[in-house]
């Protein structure tokens, strides 16, 4: 793996998911996905064409803005991103 | 990297704190007993504290975030989430584990080997003594992603089928003419019948055998499931199916049997 788990990445609290999404322009629509603060009709999207619930959301990398969800799967997916 | 230098700068201008080097980590936490900055020398771990941070102070935290995703190939990255990445790196650094990822790779569908590893990292914490809700919570990501394929894969990777598997891929690879195709023509039918199969391999003993065959047979009948699979490997173990089976015709008078053979692999399916 060339790049570690410690290097180039930034961690936040549970807590602060909303605050983070703010960081990029993101709200919380009434169904709890995260949607585009400006058009709150667009839900953003996972590689995979899911939508994000902010209860799913565990990050953000580059890629545009690439989401990532918090399953299983998807941390299993990020991993290889890593390597 | 670059956007470290963008928070050390927030953290010099705004806060006026100023770190000099060394800052390797970043976490944005939100802890109300905490500092709003603080820095651990020895390990480089720089903390932000969003919840003392003042409210035009985080109005001007916000691009440096963002711009470190995006400009930065930063990865920015729930606290829990990146615990459970490095629990599965390290479930995955196990030389074991390592030849036994490696062999399916390439060999079985892509989604598949994801969500055997994702199997593999629930079989390990079953075995470390996990609570139910989380097994069941991780059973549940595979479940949503993958369906009913991924769940019997996860079934198959808790009871060892897949060693199973790959004794059947070295036996049918000995054959000339042998093909991957050949052996997804075997391996497609298992993972899709997941819990209704059972799987003979290995020095296992007549009567274990048949005590799960009767076992399962008897299961899938409380629940409305007349059908049940068995696959086995290596001639012994074809025999001791074959003893069983004839045993349960004597038993089970509308038992049908369908069986196809391939080299030394049988597969049965059972409907009774």
């Amino acid at each position: 793996m060339s790049r570690s788990l410690q290097e180039g990445i930034i961690t936040f609290d549970a807590n602060l998911k909303s605050e983070i999404l703010s960081c990029f322009g993101k709200t919380v629509d009434d169904s709890g996905y995260i949607v585009e603060r400006d058009d709150p009709s667009q839900r953003v999207l996972t590689p995979n064409g899911e939508d994000v619930t902010l209860d799913e959301f565990a990050g953000i990398r580059k890629g545009s803005e690439i989401f990532i969800k918090a399953d299983l799967p998807s941390l299993i997916e990020l991993l290889d991103t890593l390597e | 990297m670059a956007f470290l230098d963008g928070l050390r700068e927030f953290v010099k201008v705004h806060l006026n704190i100023n770190i000099q080097v060394g800052v390797k980590t970043v976490n944005i936490i939100a802890d109300p007993r905490a500092d709003v900055v603080s820095f651990d020398e020895t390990t480089g771990a720089l903390k932000i504290n969003w919840e003392k941070l003042p409210e035009d102070k985080i109005e001007e935290l916000k691009p440096v975030i963002s711009d470190a995703v995006r400009e930065h190939d930063a990865l920015l990255i729930e606290n829990r989430s990146k615990e459970l990445l490095e629990e599965i790196k390290l479930t995955e650094s196990s030389k074991e584990e390592r030849v036994f990822l490696s062999f399916f790779k390439g060999k079985i569908p892509d989604d598949d080997y994801t969500a055997l590893r994702a199997s593999l990292y629930v079989k390990r914490r079953f075995e470390e003594g996990a609570q139910k809700e989380e097994i069941n919570r991780l059973k549940l990501d595979i479940l949503k992603r993958y369906s009913k394929r991924g769940r019997n894969i996860c079934d198959l990777c808790s009871a060892g089928y897949f060693k199973g598997l790959i004794k059947i891929y070295e036996e049918m690879q000995r054959y000339p003419g042998f093909s991957n195709e050949a052996f997804l023509e075997v391996y497609n039918p298992i993972v899709d019948e997941g819990n209704l199969t059972v799987f003979v391999s290995g020095g296992r003993t007549e009567e274990q055998v048949r005590r799960e065959i009767e076992g399962k047979m008897s299961r899938n009948r409380q629940y409305g499931i007349h059908v049940l699979y068995i696959h086995g490997i290596g001639k012994s173990n074809i025999e001791k199916i074959n003893m069983v089976i004839y045993d349960l015709k004597s038993k089970y008078s509308t038992l049908k049997i369908q069986t196809s053979e391939y080299q030394n692999i049988v597969s049965m399916k059972l409907t009774f």
